[in-house]
């Protein structure tokens, strides 16, 4: 046995998984050469000491430090998300609130011809500014509500695609 | 690996952390605190760096919760990207620093009787050093198979690197480190060990 061919079953012996007619040669080996002796008992020293070296301790504060900056991420998450989800919505009200707007016309039409049939809500018919205005805020609100709860639902889509992705 | 827990309670804390779970989350942060530390402690040599590298391993762990697979083991996904963020970080270095230059300092071991400290901290003081002079690859190797007590498979799949390419890994930074360590041993026979490069698995 080379040498080389004692350094290269260093890993095995350290193992155990040298056969007894390997290891009986690669011991032969160690005895006759001195150079190899050392290196033999300079790895299972430094195995030895390895071994027994347990593992570094982190700060004691390292663990809350990290759960405080987990913590604000997520609520700058959340806030964000919020904040996107509003401007969102409101986009789309204000979209809405456009097409709304030009029903106007058609429900003014409509008022005009509900008298043609003789209906006795004249109220209704010529409604007052004030409902009017009542009406298309309580339209508005829900238009709002609408595009909020749909834009929530995209966001939490989105997310769920970019981690699963 | 040393100090494990129960797999199956781990998963649990991923998927409820998953979930937005954050107390479940908090649960994996006071599991693996220490290991992650240690990894990044004698990766980079140098305490406070450990310390950032934790915390951004911790963060990178928090990002990538939902491309966790249930089917693999935690411990390994966990290492592996606390692994791969030391390895950025050593590689983002442009040059090697010197332990002074970099301000290396010794992490005092714990658990251990008070009048075996003085020794036990010479010792991992000297280990300390010879592993910083080892290539990053192999001084990974070297830590997850005696810190971290993880066989070959298991580096192999942490590192992202076949099975052989670890035990040759492995099988270097022993006789570097022992070289390093005891003088008498850094007489090279016929053929010093090569520095082959690390085969990537396909």
């Amino acid at each position: 046995m080379t040498c080389e061919q004692f350094q290269e079953r260093i890993a095995e012996m350290l193992e155990g998984t040298l056969s007894d007619a390997e290891a009986r040669e690669w011991i032969a080996h160690r005895a006759a050469c001195s150079t190899c002796q050392a290196l033999w008992e300079a790895v299972i020293e430094m195995d030895a000491w390895l071994r027994s070296i347990p593992m570094a301790l982190p700060p004691p504060d390292l663990s809350i430090r990290i759960s405080r900056r987990i913590r604000r991420r997520v609520g700058w998450e959340h806030w964000g998300a919020m904040l996107l989800s509003l401007a969102v919505g409101l986009g789309i009200a204000g979209l809405w609130a456009g097409s709304l707007w030009s029903l106007r016309g058609w429900l003014e039409e409509l008022w005009r011809w509900i008298p043609r049939f003789g209906l006795a809500f004249r109220g209704l018919i010529h409604p007052p500014l004030v409902y009017l205005i009542l009406m298309m805020l309580l339209g508005a609100v829900v238009v709002l509500a609408l595009g909020l709860w749909a834009s929530m639902k995209a966001i939490d889509r989105i997310s769920h695609s970019r981690y699963s992705g | 690996m040393a100090e494990r827990i129960e797999r199956g309670e781990e998963r649990r804390w991923i998927l409820a952390a998953r979930e937005g779970d954050l107390e479940a989350f908090e649960r994996l942060v006071e599991a693996y605190i220490r290991p992650i530390y240690n990894l990044a402690y004698r990766m980079l040599g140098d305490p406070e760096e450990a310390e950032d590298a934790t915390q951004e391993t911790f963060l990178r762990i928090y990002r990538s919760l939902a491309t966790y697979d249930p089917a693999h083991p935690p411990a390994s996904w966990i290492l592996s990207i606390a692994a791969h963020y030391c390895l950025d970080q050593l590689r983002s270095r442009r040059a090697s620093v010197s332990l002074e230059a970099s301000g290396w300092e010794m992490v005092a071991p714990s658990e251990e009787h008070p009048e075996s400290i003085v020794e036990q901290r010479e010792q991992e003081e000297q280990i300390q050093r010879a592993l910083l002079c080892l290539s990053h690859e192999d001084r990974m190797v070297l830590v997850l198979y005696y810190w971290h007590e993880c066989s070959c498979e298991e580096i192999a799949s942490i590192m992202g690197l076949s099975r052989e390419a670890v035990r040759v890994c492995l099988h270097r930074a022993r006789l570097r480190l022992a070289r390093h360590l005891d003088p008498r041993a850094r007489i090279s026979p016929q053929r010093p060990v090569e520095h082959a490069p690390v085969r990537r698995r396909s």
